[in-house]
Parts: structure tokens; sequence; C-alpha cells
């Protein structure tokens, strides 16, 4: 049974990113830097109203404009539109500069139809805008709230957010004769990608399809296939027999890329004499598009015996959710964490001591997090200062600006993802890794060559990685943090295999049997008799003029990952009472994702994390005008993103657990950013703020200054 | 964006012959570029007005200071006589939109840039500015939006952050026509008949100096901003005060951000005049300075975040903190 070396020289410690020279010198090419000879590029008319069937489509004053080289129907006359960017038509031209102005000269008529544009509207609608209600039911919910010794009632909500992917999505294509077909794609999945497009183009007889993606300028869970841009982008350059480039702009990119669903929540709860969660009863709602679900967990990691929870997902003309880092972990933690400081608050127990004595044990997976939390929260308690600095709700202090001080938990599974990878070592001693996954930023490009190192005792520049395209090995997508398990199995276990034979052929050499050879320090020797080796070099001249090739699937390195981990959040806020403004003092995030394979990294993940998560609690929200159903802020500019000023101090802490083998990591930092500030900021001023983000109209509105 | 004609005038002269209501002015172009690309304004042509000699320097004059419309906002943040004289404008400056921005964007530019409006930045809005009958403020999103002079026509509210605190130091502003320069007051450039326009300059006409007299090291700015930099204001209040003895002799007080131009508080003005300036002052001029504001729908917290704003303006330019 394959499992991890004991004594471990590189995973763990800090390999600075591989490509980063790369990436700051902007040699790195991103799909939105890759400019093919001959390139056209394209873009997408999209509805301009939220809901209408299209009457009629005209595009021959478009394609008559100088420089423009194609058209291509998306949804055609007859077709119902959803949302302010649904798509309609494609347009081709010579310059990016020709768009524009060539989308404007396509004469769409439409039959505008009633739209809904907020929660509230699809309510009062009903019909097909309110899917039915889940019920979830357990205990005697009104029996245990009449006994408890306190119960406290709430509301707390979060609006729809958006990725806003720095690079947004879409790809160049490119066909070579025929039946070839190359992209160069933002995605997050390789092999995904590439097999939505084979599946679209599945009538093209043997078709090849490559997708490439060395660099990728952020998913957080809105790009795992073609999507419409993309498979319009190869049908553009098939028609034009030219490659094809077609890239979201801003705009298009909040309106149809994907966001994270709303959640609201009405709420009550009790707790017993001992302060332990016994009853739960809450009404929740939210919204993900005109089709998809928003649904979140919750009572989320905690367990009362008694608890109902009636969730109705509601619809809107807007664009539709995707997957969103951490896919409804956010809303759950936000709703439940405050809701559990409000009852901490008002039954007067310190909030880390009420979660502690609420940590939750019902299964296999919280048993094992029930000491996790319990370290994280006491580590994350000292590192902001909990004892010395905290106060009870409402900081008394002089003065209009207040200080408060908040915390919130998360969960995640984080299991390694599908993954296979082949190993190859050339008589010259070079070594080569290949799998078919894809650096999301994460710093894939880096763990790779450090596993393999790892392995065959050597230093990771040593070891040349070819991820990035579905050309390689089979490897899942980027989701749900399963990247660096699965990565890193199927990277040792090839390795694993490719040292094995290489052992066999040395054997014989140092009179010895592969079983007994060890490779470390950049030699092969045996285990018993060190200085009886040979140097790498040596080692694979031996190969003659045969590489050694071996191939591994992730499944093959059982016991090597496991899944299931716990993080805390501490914040230290300002808030200015007259003013409305918050000011973040520190975050301290403590984490655990077992065996840590590269800290430095994995601190950059969790940072990253922390800044999207206070994000969602203070700036974001997807503005849409009630009137027209179209969104008033989808730029950069009222679109309310952290400066770097805005970002404050953040500590980060990884706990190791490396018997518990990889877990990804990428996910669960920024879970419970928002709540802890949340939490805070009612500590600093003593009112609750009922939604995120947590701006200076609703503090003023909560404090009774308007 | 439109295709467009573009020319680089010379000289004051040439640039205004060739400037029309279709021929537009260009200076850092980070208003009008991005405008242009939305086809909010899709003018025939621009007229590059960056390289007309005697418009980039700040120049102590009389006493005073005359500062040429294309000095951009990086050099009025990084004079030291600005710094150290004009505290009021270089606190109104300094953590202004982005260092991108603040590096091209000219201080011309600054006081004619059109609305920070997200309704009139979009087409698909209906927007009395781009000439439509109806406005999608009043009854939509509106917390950024107007809380003084909302029965008018637009709600907007000025982008300028140098407006109030060029009319705290009572500037003027040199205009040139094709019949030759003008001087107007600050307190009487930002008015229009046409909703259409932000100011009085008429199509061919174009800013090319804005004077203030001596320093005034008891001014100051305070802006209330939900982001700490790359955000707009919410409210903003820039104050000049002359004091004698401690004793407040004259005051300029003028609110940024809350209208569709800056706003001057005469009634927070009087409650200075006479006084020492203490922190009852100070509030019981704030109080002033807000009353008459009717907020929208969305934005009675933005009366608040003024108030705040004009008593810590006071302050700090009467005692150098509101603390």
């Amino acid at each position: 049974m394959p499992s991890w070396p004991e004594r471990r020289k590189i995973i763990g410690k800090s390999v600075t990113r591989m490509d980063a020279p790369l990436k700051v010198t902007g040699a790195a090419k991103y799909a939105y830097d890759r400019n093919l000879p001959g390139m056209l590029h394209a873009t997408i008319l999209r509805s301009p109203h939220p809901r209408a069937k299209i009457k009629s489509i005209d595009v021959s004053v478009a394609e008559a404009l100088p420089g423009v080289s194609a058209t291509h129907v998306i949804k055609d006359v007859g077709a119902d539109l959803h949302y302010i960017g649904d798509e309609i038509v494609a347009v081709a031209a010579e310059t990016e500069e020709l768009l524009a102005d060539a989308t404007r000269a396509i004469n769409v008529d439409y039959e505008v139809l009633p739209h809904v544009a907020s929660e509230k509207q699809a309510l009062e609608t009903g019909g097909d805008y309110v899917k039915e209600p889940r019920l979830d039911e357990a205990g005697d919910v009104e029996g245990a709230l009449g006994g408890a010794a306190v119960t406290i009632e709430g509301s707390y909500g979060a609006p729809v957010i958006t990725h806003v992917c720095l690079e947004t999505h879409g790809l160049v294509a490119q066909w070579i004769g025929e039946n070839e077909l190359v992209v160069y794609a933002s995605t997050q999945a390789v092999h995904g990608t590439a097999g939505g497009l084979r599946t679209h183009f599945k009538d093209v007889p043997n078709l090849k399809v490559t997708c490439n993606a060395p660099f990728m300028g952020g998913g957080f869970g809105s790009k795992f296939g073609p999507d419409v841009q993309g498979i319009t982008a190869a049908e553009l350059a098939r028609k034009t027999g030219r490659p094809v480039k077609l890239m979201l702009n801003r705009t298009d990119e909040h309106t149809a890329g994907g966001n994270r669903p709303s959640a609201y929540a009405k709420v009550r709860a009790g707790i017993d004499g001992e302060g332990r969660l016994t009853a739960l009863d809450a009404e929740t709602w939210g919204s993900g598009g005109h089709s998809r679900g928003g649904n979140f967990p919750l009572p989320y990691i905690y367990a009362p015996e008694n608890r109902r929870r009636k969730h109705t997902d509601l619809a809107m003309n807007a664009g539709d959710a995707r997957a969103m880092r951490a896919p409804g972990h956010p809303q759950g933690s936000l709703i439940m964490e405050q809701v559990m400081d409000d009852l901490a608050d008002k039954a007067g127990i310190d909030p880390v001591d009420f979660r502690l004595r609420n940590l939750p044990d019902n299964n296999k997976t919280f048993q094992t997090l029930k000491p996790i939390y319990t370290r994280e929260l006491k580590l994350g308690a000292e590192r902001i200062g909990w004892n010395e600095n905290r106060h009870p709700r409402g900081d008394s202090t002089p003065g209009p600006i207040k200080r408060g001080l908040g915390c919130a938990l998360s969960t995640w599974g984080g299991r390694a993802g599908g993954s296979q990878a082949t190993c190859t070592i050339y008589p010259t001693g070079q070594l080569e890794v290949r799998c078919g996954t894809q650096d999301i930023g994460v710093g894939t490009t880096t763990l790779v060559p450090m596993v393999a190192a790892e392995i065959f005792g050597l230093e990771p520049e040593n070891v040349t990685a070819f991820i990035g395209s579905s050309a390689h090995p089979n490897s899942g997508g980027s989701g749900g943090s399963t990247t660096c398990g699965g990565v890193s199995l199927s990277t040792a276990l090839s390795a694993m295999k490719a040292r094995d034979a290489l052992f066999e052929k040395v054997a014989g050499q140092l009179s010895s049997s592969a079983d007994q050879l060890a490779a470390q320090g950049g030699r092969i020797y045996v285990k018993d008799a060190p200085n009886r080796g040979l140097s790498w070099a040596q080692s694979c001249a031996l190969l003659g003029l045969d590489p050694i090739s071996a191939s591994a699937d992730k499944r093959e390195g059982r016991g090597m990952s496991s899944q299931g981990v716990g993080g805390v959040q501490f914040a230290d806020v300002s808030v200015d009472t007259e003013t409305g403004e918050v000011r973040l003092n520190k975050i301290v995030a403590v984490a655990d994702c077992g065996m840590v394979m590269n800290r430095i990294l994995c601190e950059s993940q969790v940072i990253g994390g922390v800044i999207m998560g206070l994000n969602y609690g203070l700036f974001e929200e997807r503005r849409l005008d009630l009137a027209s159903g179209r969104q008033v802020n989808p730029g950069m500019e009222w679109y309310k993103l952290a400066s770097h000023a805005d970002i404050g101090e953040i500590e980060c802490h990884l706990l190791d657990y490396p018997e518990r083998g990889t877990i990804g990591i990428g996910e669960p930092p920024t879970i419970p950013t928002a709540s802890a500030i949340a939490n805070a900021v009612c500590n600093a001023i003593g009112v609750r703020v009922p939604t995120i983000p947590v701006t200076p109209k609703k503090i003023l509105e909560a404090l009774g200054k308007v | 964006m439109k295709s467009f004609k573009y020319t680089e005038a010379q000289s004051e002269s040439v640039a205004c012959g060739l400037l029309s209501e279709s021929s537009l002015p260009l200076a850092g172009g980070t208003n009008l570029l991005n405008l242009m690309k939305e086809y909010v304004v899709q003018p025939d042509a621009l007229v590059d007005i960056k390289n007309i000699p005697g418009t980039h320097s700040i120049d102590e004059v009389d006493g005073g200071l005359r500062v040429g419309a294309n000095v951009t906002l990086t050099e009025l943040i990084e004079s030291r006589v600005v710094a150290s004289g004009y505290p009021v404008l270089h606190q109104a400056l300094v953590n202004t939109a982005t260092p991108q921005i603040r590096n091209r964007g000219t201080l011309g530019g600054n006081l004619c840039a059109r609305p920070a409006c997200w309704y009139f930045s979009h087409e698909g809005f209906e927007c009395v500015k781009r000439g439509d009958s109806g406005c999608s403020t009043k009854d939509g999103e509106n917390e950024f939006h107007a809380i003084f002079g909302t029965d008018s026509l637009c709600v907007a509210v000025h982008p300028s952050s140098a407006a109030p605190a060029l009319m705290a130091l009572g500037a003027t502003l040199r205009i040139v026509a094709p019949s030759g320069p003008r001087v107007v007051e600050i307190d009487q450039f930002f008015s229009s008949e046409d909703v259409r326009k932000e100011n009085v300059l008429a199509a061919n006409e174009i800013i090319t100096h804005v004077v203030v007299g001596s320093p005034n090291a008891n001014s100051a700015t305070y802006e209330v901003r939900q982001k700490a930099t790359h955000d707009w204001p919410i409210s903003l209040a820039s104050v000049a005060l002359d004091l004698k003895f401690g004793v407040c002799q004259s005051a300029r007080v003028v609110l940024g951000a809350v209208a569709l131009s800056p706003v001057r508080a005469g009634g927070a003005e009087d409650r200075l005049v006479g006084n020492r300036i203490t922190e009852s002052v100070a509030e019981a001029a704030a109080e002033a300075a807000v009353q008459g504001a009717k907020p929208l729908s969305q934005n009675a917290y933005k009366v608040q975040a003024t108030r705040a704003a004009v008593k810590r303006a006071i302050l700090i330019a009467a005692t150098g903190s509101w603390k």
C-alpha cells in the first residue's frame, strides 16, 4: 500500500510559486493575452430586456459593415429570453474596436414581457417564480422553544454577488484543417472544456479537440465548460476559417458569468440552561437567477435536536447562479453564526465559550473535527486578543469610533478529486510529470514538481511539470477544493512507480535488490549501506535509449488523502457611528487542511479566501434596477471591492495534521469571514445590521440616525 | 465607440475655433472616454487641449495661486505650496479616485466631469441628461444620489472633489471663448438652464486657469467614503475659515457629493461667524448645513453623513483635528 514518505524534505515547506517570474514580468500568456495570426475578435449581442420573445433578427446591416466577418445566431426567432444579458447573436470582426458598433447594427425585434427583478417581486408574482418549498424537520421545535431558557428571533440575509474573475470568461478557438480544434481557454477544467466542445461538434468525423490553459485568471467555480461563448467562438472560427477570440467584457462578466445566490432567513432559536442550542426554526429563501436554485446548509455545522427548516427557491429574470467558492457555505455560516452570537449575547455567555459548548459530534467527521475546532477557537481567540479586548455587545467607551470583535466557524469536504498522471524518466536524467489538471492561480504548477521531487529525492527545479492541457492524462476540474489532493496523489503514485522501475535497473549495478534501494539527495543508494550508490545522472544513464514512463490514478493511493476540515476566523473592526464607515483592523484565520503541501501557497490561499470573504461582508452586491431589470453596477466603478487599504492585517495559522493526508483548502477560508465581520460590527455598535454588505447606510439606519 | 475625428489644438484660440456641440475638448480623458465607450456621449470630433501652452503649471501670483487647467491631480497633491497653504484642496484630492486616474486626470477635467450616476452612464436607462423625458433614478437605486435639490429634473451628484475646495477658497476661473478670455467666480460656474449640462461653459469655451487668493491654513476637507480609496464620496465638506484671536471672522462651507452642484451652506457659515470654534458650534453649523435636505427613497443616511463631514471639516480647519 503506497503512503507518503515518513520524513518529508520538500512537502510542507514553503516553495515560492515557480511561475512567479513569468507572471510578474508579463511573460505568462493567459487566454486573454493569446493573439494568433489572422485572428478575429468576437462578441455577443445580448438581450436588453429582462424577459422577452424574439420576433425577428436582421443581421444584414451588421454583416455589411467594413471589417465584420461573420455572425452566428445563438437564439433564433421565437426563442425566450430570460434576463438582460441572455445571448442572441454573435459577431466576429477584424478588430475588437469594431465589435460594439457591429452589435448595435444588428436589428432585433422583441415582444417584451413582464419581468421579476427581486426576491420580493418574485414572492408577489408567484407562479413559476416561487418554487415548491422544501421542509426539513426533526424533533419538537415548538416544545423546545417553549421550554428554552433563552430564545431569540432575528432576520438575516445576503444579496446576490458575482465572481468578478480578474480574467473574464472566454477562449480563443482555432481549427487546424477540418477536424482538429485547438482552444486556449480561461477555464477551471481543460478536460471538461474539451469534452463540452467534443460533444457540441460530435458530428465532425475523426474530431480532435485540445484545450490549453497554461495560466488562468480566476474562476471561483464559474468556469467549468466551454459555455455559450466558447462554443460560439468555435462556431465562428469554423465559419470563417480563422482563429476567433471571444472573451466577455466586464459588463457581460457581471450579468452572464454566474453569481452566488442570495440568502435570506427569519429565524427563531432557543438554548437550554446549560447554554446548549436546543431549537432552531428557520424560514429561508433566496434566488439563483432564472433557472437555478439557491439553497444553502442550515443549521450549518450545529446540530440542534429540534429543528424546522422551510426553504423556498425564488426565480428572477436575472443571470443564473454558478458554483462560487464553497457553494452555499458562506450563506449558511453567515446566518447561523449570527444566530449563535445573538443567542450567546442574550444569554450573557461568551461567544467563544458558547461555540465550544455547542460543537457538534453527531457524526464521524464532526467527531474528528471537534478537537480541531477547539484548538482553532483557542488559538484564534489568543491571537485576536479576545480575553483582553472583547467587551459585551456595544462598545461603551466614549467617542464615535467603536471597536468590536467577532468570530465564526466553517467546514468543508476537500476530498481528493479524480486525477491521473504519467511520470517519465529520461536517460539524460530529465524528469517530467504530465497531468491534465490546470493551475487556476492556486499553485498547482509548483505542487507537481514538489511532490515528484519528494519521491525522487531531488529538488523541485529538477522536475518539469506539463499541466494545463487536455493533451495530458485526464484530471478533474478544479472545483470543490479537490485538485490538491487528486493531483498530489496521481503525481506521487506515478513517480513512485517510475522510481521503482528505475530501482530495478539500478539494483544489479549496486549488487542489491530494488526493494533495498532509496532515492535521496540526488542519489540512489542501498538503504543499509548508504555509501553504495550512484548519482541520479549515473542511474538514469543505465536506461540506455529507453525512458521509463509510469502512469497512476489517484485511486491507487487510498489512505493518502481524506476529507472534512474545520476553520475558525476572528475579526477586529472599528466602526464610525457618525459616518457608518467600517475599517478592518485585523482578521485572524485559523485553518486546517490535513497535511500541508506548500506552506506559503497554502497561506496565500487562506489570505485570498479571507479577502474574498471580507468583500462579501462589507462591499459586494449585484444591484438590479427593479423597473428595467438591468444591473446598475456591472463594472469596477460601482461594484465595490476592497482596495488594498481596505483589507487590514490578515494573520493566518495553518494547523498540521499530516496523518490525515492531503485535503483541499481552496474553499474553506472564504466561508466564515463575512460572518465574523458581521458579528464584530454588532459587537462594536451594539445593534445587529440585518444584511450584508454592512454599509454606512445600513449602519446609520441600524443606529437610528436616519 | 462611434468613430471620431481627432485634432490637437496648439493654442486657446485654435481650440475654441474647433469646439462645438459635436466636437468636444479632450484633456486627461478619464471621464470622457468611458462615456464614449458606452455611447453615452457620441461626438463627431475630439479636440485635444492637453498641449495648450501655459496650462501646465502651478504659479504663485499676487499672493495667491494660478493653476493651469492641464495640471494633473497628482501634481496638485504633490505640490508643497498647495499642501501647506491650501490644505482644503490637498485633502480633497489626496485619496480621490485611483493613482492612475489622478496621474492622468486634470484639474480642468475634474471641474467639468459629468455626473457620477449609474443611470446616466448607461443608455439602457432613462436619463434627462441624455435627452430622455424621464429619470430612472428617482424611483430607482438612489442610495448614492442627491439629498439637496431633489425636486429638480436631475438628482445625480457632481463628481468633482476639487470643486467644493475651490469654492471654499473663493476661486475664480479663467475661461476662454472665441471672443477672448473672461473671468467667472466659481460660485457662479456650476449652473445651467439646460438640464443636459452642469455648468456655464458654452460648447466652444474651455477653462484655462483656476486662480485662488492667499493661503489659508485654517481650511480643510473631510470626506465620508465607504472604501478607504478608489471610491466615490458619500458626502464631503470643504471649509475655509478666517480666524482672528480664535474668533471666526468669516467662513465658507461647501458640500460635495450631495447635489448636482457643489452647495454653499450659508446657514452653517452664519453659525460660525462671530464665534470661537468649539465642538458644539461645529455641531450647530453642521445641523444648519443639512437644513433643507430632501433625501430620496434610499439615501436619508447621507444627511447624517453630511452632518459628520461638516462638523469634522470645521474642527480640522480650526484646530487641526476633529477628535
